[in-house]
Formats: structure tokens, C-alpha cells, sequence
């Protein structure tokens, strides 16, 4: 083994500027686990809920079962499959979508329907599946590897600007 | 497999919008519900007596016209027991405000001075809902009155007998302002409704029913935020919550009105006995109707008659609110008050409800004669929707009247025109009261079916349930612009408000304005 070779293996493939390593090297199961078990629980909580949104107008229901069916199908192809770069782009896509349009619609207001423009209130169980969905996309973007992380993660910082800008546009006199 | 302190940034980028966002802004808007009071601590209901708003009695007569004067402003009266006085914006300083009894064929002035100091409020205007009023006295919503103004509003008292109510139509502010407590009620009586033998006098009883959201200090909490609906969670009836009513063994006529801000009620008595519904916006019914349990939407009124002879004295009745589709409803709204039966009758005159309540001139029965046959060929349709985060009526908004200089209109029916408008609610899981300002209407029909049947009788507002349309005939008799818009006053407010214009020339809404009180004469 040469002593470059070497050196990659001690430190992982990433490490700071600096060059000193920022963790250890992480085995791809226990992140694919955690990625699995968050988007697990996010889809649950979406299936606690659906009911009460399909009384208001049955495509928000749809929504919350379509949210929760990917969910939970995304827990078990990410298992399955933990470095397939569709499974892990299409997961981060799909909560990415879901974070979104949680924040629009407790900030600005329901992006469209019969409650258009009006703002959702805050509950625990939506913050905590919010929260499952931001820790299973950081989960998911670890297991990406090279370029597609590298893109992925630029799109999740050209989401986050745009949800940060959009408010501070908002809150202007 | 790391993430670099690069890649945690970018995430936590989002993380923290997912996650702050959402907070930042419930914090911004909800201030002020953190200080609700809570249910336990909300009054026992029927502890408080009740009570009829006071009447108002008139500055001066002349042979024609009866002239009133009333200040809003705001006054703190109590509402909750044991709880601090609640500060109400109110005409005369009540809430409701006073009564005025007028007599069909006498004209009304009343004097509107606006001295409410509170910095909250911006401007009134007054709307006598029910009456056919010339534009410029109609309460347009722009014609405002801005503290340390006042208006005289002129009325003719041409129409039938009927509960009217006069409450604030201010551009973007009616909501806080009739939640504040700027609405009363206007009684008119005729030679018919008087000569009837249903219930006058003392057994002739206002309810003015609303709702409210009470704060741990006793005052009133309006989220100025909210943009769909207010459900409070105190039912009050003159102003006092949950009140019981001594009532004797005979007929009462009750004159219910629901003032509330956005909450229907689903009327019915606990013990299971009919309502009797003599009358209605417009006035008597043809017939009396007996009901179970009667809908009833803000803004809308109803003459309804109970018999207490069928009880013993001692027995309690309870006035429920069984609640509608899309209203919150808590444990405490679902009763509105309760009849405690007292004693036999002391007057056992006018107790009796007669099969036909029709006028013998057949000019005041008119709206209920109309027939489909007399109107125009097309029917107009309205569509209450929702679009562009506004409240709509077809595509548009009051805003957009303001932008046209006050010529855009959803109609131009003609003068003595008959029409029939299909009332259509576009906008999923909501209701909306429609509100026709000018003309009484029939309600033909709702989705194709017959009206209920409590509903038979002349109305200016029209319930139009979730995804429902609603048939109307209407004649419009004066000329002008009048408004068009949803009773839920949230609503009303952002921005579901249009206007019509019947035939050309009639006089502008904006052609009376509020005058500084410094230059008011002498009434």
C-alpha cells in the first residue's frame, strides 16, 4: 500500500481544507438505518394526520397519503438499496418537496386549494416530522457519493436561501 | 461518507428555514391568543340574567321624520363575572347597541358621531342592513367616518315590517370593528304585523347572537392576522354571556339575529320541540314553518316563535347550538341560552300564530310572489371563490373597485328589473352568507333542490353551504351602486366585496361624506 493509499484510508475520502478528518469513517448501513427509521416516522405522522386534511378537501388528504406512501416506501428501497443514486436523489427530491411546502404553508399560507393563502397552524406532530424529513435528508445526502452529493447538496442550499430570502422579502415595509 | 462543515452549512441552511420559519411567524402573528382564557376558567353558562339591548329614543320628531343621534366609542362594560371590565367599541358605549323602533312610512335621521379613542381603530361606517337606503346612506363601505367626524344617514321606512340591524361597514376594518361590538338592531312594525296576534311587547324579544374570544384580562381578542375565520368560544346573547330568560307559560316571539363574526349556529331546543318561524330578513314569512333545528347563518334573521304553555313551571329549556359543517366548535358553544318557565301567563292576548301571515296589499308580498317567469332571460351568475390569496367574487375584489375609481361591477340589472342570480360558492371547505345589499329575494332553490323550508320567506342573505349554489329572485327598484359580499366579515374584509349598479344616474355612494363633528348643526 502505498503511502497516499494509505492516508485516504485513515482520514476517509473527505476531510476539511484543513485536511484533518471530521469524523470517523461511517459504515453505510447504520446511516442507511437512520435515514430509514426518519422517513418512517414522517410518513406515520402524515398518516395520523391525513384524516382531519381530507375533511377539509379531499386532494389535501391525498397529499398527506401521497407524502406518506413515498415516505414509507423510500425507508424500505433506502435498506434495500442504501448506495443507489435514483433511490437516494428521489427520496431527497421528494422530502425536499414536502419541507418546502410544510414552511410555505405555515409561513406564507396553503400554496393552493380551498385554504389557499391561509396559514396552517404550528402543531408538534408537523414539527416533528419536519424534523424527521430534515434528518433523513441529511442521512440520505451522506450516503450520496462525488458529484451527485456535490449537486444535491447545492440544491438543498438554493432551496434554504430561497425559503430564508422569500420571508425577509415578505417582512419588508 | 462524512459530511464536511461545508455540506452541514448547506444543510443546515434548510434545516433551520424547515424548522425556524414556521416558529418565527406563529410567534409574529399569535401574540395574542397565548393570553386566551382558558376553558376551565370561562363563567358557568346561565348564571347571568338576561336581558333586551336597550331602546333608543329619538332627539326630536316632526311630522315625517324620527331623529336619532348615537356616539361610538369605546366604554368597558362588563361582560364575564369576576372577570375585569371588557373594553367594547359600541354605539353609545353598548354592545349591542341601542334599539331604534321605527314605524313604516316615518322617515329616520340618525346622527353617527364617531368619538372612539382607541388607537386601534381607524374609521366606521354604518350600514342599516335590511333597508332599502338611497347609496350615500347605505353604509358604502369607503364612505367612511373617521373619529371626530359624524354622518346623518337618512332612511325611508317603505318596506314591510321587519328586524333589521345596523352594524359597521368600513373598508378592511368590519370585522374588528362589529367584533368590538359596533352592531344593533332596527325594529320596524306596520298596520299588519301590529294588527296580528302573535306575540308584541314584552313576549316580542331580540336575540342578538354572537360569539367571542376572551383574553386572561378580560378583554376581547381580535387577530387582525387571520384571514379565514374568528370562532370564539363565549356565546353571547345581548352581550351577556349564556344568559337565562324568566319566561311565562305562553308564546314569546324571539327576533334572532346572528351578529357573530364567522360562526353559523344550528338553532334547536333542548327538549326537542319545534321552532315556529314567522319571519325572516325581509319580514313575516307567507306561513308560519315548524323546524327541529334552523341554520342560521351570520347576518341572518329569523322571527321565531316558542310556546312555553306546553311546560311546567320550573322546567328549563335550553336554546342548543348543535352546530355546521366547518365551524370550531368547543363544548361551550354548543348551547346559546336557557327559558327557565317561571309562571303562568300574566296576558294571554296576541298568543296565537295564524296560518296565513300574508299582507292584503299584494305590493307587500311581492318578492315571495315573484315567479321565475317575470325575470330576465339570463341569469347572473356570482361565484364566491378563492384566488391569488384573496377572497373573490367573480375573479375580482374590492380592491379592485377602489382601483377602478369605483365604476367596476359584477351587474347592471335594470331599474324595477327582475332577475334571477345564481349565488355559487367556489372555494372548497368554506361557507359563505352572501349579502345583497338593496333588495329582499326568494331563494328558488339550493344545488337544484328546494330551499328548506324554514327558509321560505324574504331574506337578503343567502347561506351558501360548501360547493353549494344558490337560485335568487330579486327585483331592484332604486337606482345606484350597492354592495355585493360575504357575511363572513374576515372574509368581507380580504377582499370578498363587489358591487352592483342598478340602471344609469343614481345618486353616488360617495356623495354624502362624513362631516368634522366641529361643523355638525344642530340635528
Amino acid at each position: 500500500m502505498s503511502v497516499t493509499a494509505s492516508r485516504v484510508q485513515q482520514e476517509g475520502p473527505h476531510s476539511s481544507p484543513t485536511g484533518v478528518p471530521l469524523g470517523s469513517t461511517v459504515r453505510r448501513e447504520p446511516v442507511a438505518c437512520a435515514a430509514a427509521s426518519l422517513s418512517l416516522v414522517a410518513a406515520l405522522i402524515h398518516l395520523w394526520i391525513m384524516p382531519e386534511h381530507f375533511a377539509h378537501w379531499w386532494v389535501y388528504g391525498a397529499y398527506f397519503v401521497a407524502s406518506a406512501l413515498a415516505q414509507g416506501l423510500s425507508s424500505i428501497l433506502v435498506i434495500r438499496w442504501p448506495s443507489n443514486c435514483f433511490v437516494l436523489l428521489a427520496s431527497i427530491a421528494g422530502n425536499l418537496l414536502v419541507i418546502v411546502t410544510y414552511v410555505v404553508a405555515r409561513t406564507w399560507g396553503v400554496p393552493f386549494g380551498p385554504g389557499f393563502g391561509q396559514v396552517g397552524n404550528i402543531e408538534v406532530l408537523g414539527m416533528v416530522a419536519t424534523a424527521a424529513e430534515v434528518g433523513t435528508l441529511v442521512a440520505m445526502v451522506a450516503l450520496l457519493d462525488g458529484a451527485y452529493r456535490r449537486v444535491t447538496l447545492n440544491g438543498i442550499l438554493l432551496a434554504g436561501a430561497l425559503l430564508w430570502g422569500l420571508t425577509f422579502w415578505d417582512t419588508l415595509p | 461518507m462524512e459530511l464536511t462543515r461545508k455540506d452541514m452549512l448547506k444543510l443546515g441552511l434548510l434545516g433551520s428555514a424547515a424548522l425556524l420559519l414556521p416558529l418565527e411567524r406563529a410567534a409574529r402573528t399569535r401574540p395574542k391568543l397565548r393570553n386566551r382564557l382558558p376553558a376551565s376558567r370561562l363563567p358557568e353558562p346561565f348564571q347571568v340574567a338576561f336581558a333586551a339591548p336597550p331602546v333608543l329614543s329619538p332627539v326630536r320628531s316632526d311630522a315625517t321624520t324620527d331623529y336619532y343621534q348615537m356616539t361610538m366609542k369605546s366604554a368597558g362594560v362588563p361582560i364575564l363575572p369576576g372577570m375585569p371590565r371588557t373594553e367594547v367599541w359600541g354605539y353609545g358605549g353598548n354592545s349591542p347597541g341601542p334599539t331604534i323602533v321605527a314605524r313604516r312610512g316615518r322617515n329616520t335621521v340618525v346622527r353617527q358621531i364617531n368619538r372612539i379613542s382607541n388607537p386601534r381603530h381607524r374609521w366606521a361606517t354604518v350600514h342599516l342592513h335590511g333597508n332599502a337606503s338611497l347609496p350615500q346612506y347605505d353604509g358604502y363601505a369607503n364612505d367612511t367616518i373617521e373619529p371626530g367626524f359624524y354622518k346623518d344617514y337618512r332612511y325611508p321606512n317603505e318596506q314591510p315590517a321587519r328586524t333589521l340591524w345596523y352594524h359597521d361597514h368600513g373598508v378592511h376594518v368590519t370585522a374588528e370593528n362589529a367584533y368590538m361590538g359596533l352592531a344593533g338592531l332596527y325594529i320596524t312594525h306596520d298596520e299588519h304585523e301590529s294588527s296580528l296576534p302573535i306575540p308584541h311587547g314584552k313576549y316580542d324579544v331580540p336575540l342578538v347572537l354572537r360569539d367571542a374570544v376572551f383574553g386572561k384580562d378580560g378583554q376581547m381578542i381580535f387577530d387582525r392576522e387571520e384571514r379565514g375565520s374568528l370562532f370564539g368560544d363565549v356565546i353571547l346573547v345581548n352581550g351577556r354571556p349564556w344568559p337565562a330568560m324568566k319566561v311565562e307559560r305562553r308564546k314569546y316571539r324571539f327576533r334572532v339575529l346572528n351578529a357573530s363574526i364567522s360562526r353559523g349556529f344550528n338553532l334547536a331546543l333542548s327538549t326537542g320541540e319545534p321552532l315556529t318561524v314567522i319571519g325572516h330578513d325581509g319580514g313575516l314569512a307567507p306561513a308560519p314553518v315548524e323546524t327541529g333545528s334552523m341554520r342560521v347563518g351570520m347576518a341572518e334573521r329569523y322571527e321565531v316563535v316558542i310556546d312555553f304553555e306546553k311546560y311546567k313551571i320550573g322546567d328549563k329549556v335550553v336554546l342548543q347550538n348543535r352546530g355546521l359543517e366547518n365551524n370550531e366548535q368547543y363544548a361551550s358553544t354548543r348551547q346559546v341560552m336557557r327559558f327557565d318557565v317561571v309562571g303562568d301567563a300574566t296576558k294571554t292576548a296576541d298568543n296565537t300564530i295564524p296560518d296565513d301571515l300574508r299582507y292584503d296589499n299584494p305590493e307587500d308580498n311581492e318578492v315571495m310572489d315573484l315567479d321565475e317567469s317575470q325575470a330576465q332571460p339570463v341569469e347572473r351568475e356570482i361565484r364566491f371563490e378563492r384566488g391569488n390569496g384573496m377572497w373573490q367574487i367573480n375573479d375580482g375584489t374590492w380592491h379592485d373597485v377602489e382601483a377602478s375609481n369605483y365604476r367596476k361591477v359584477v351587474a347592471d340589472p335594470e331599474l324595477n328589473g327582475v332577475e334571477i342570480w345564481r349565488l355559487y360558492n367556489n372555494s372548497g371547505g368554506w361557507n359563505h352568507p352572501a349579502h345583497i345589499h338593496l333588495v329582499d329575494f326568494k331563494i328558488l332553490d339550493r344545488d337544484g333542490k328546494k330551499p328548506f323550508p324554514y327558509e321560505n320567506g324574504p331574506k337578503d342573505v343567502a347561506y351558501i353551504g360548501e360547493g353549494e349554489e344558490v337560485r335568487a329572485i330579486m327585483r331592484f327598484k332604486r337606482p345606484g351602486k350597492y354592495m355585493i359580499h360575504c357575511h363572513n366579515l374576515v372574509h368581507e374584509d380580504h377582499d370578498m366585496m363587489a358591487q352592483f349598479e342598478v340602471g344609469q344616474g343614481g345618486p353616488d355612494p360617495l356623495s354624502d361624506p362624513a362631516r368634522p363633528l366641529a361643523e355638525a348643526p344642530p340635528l
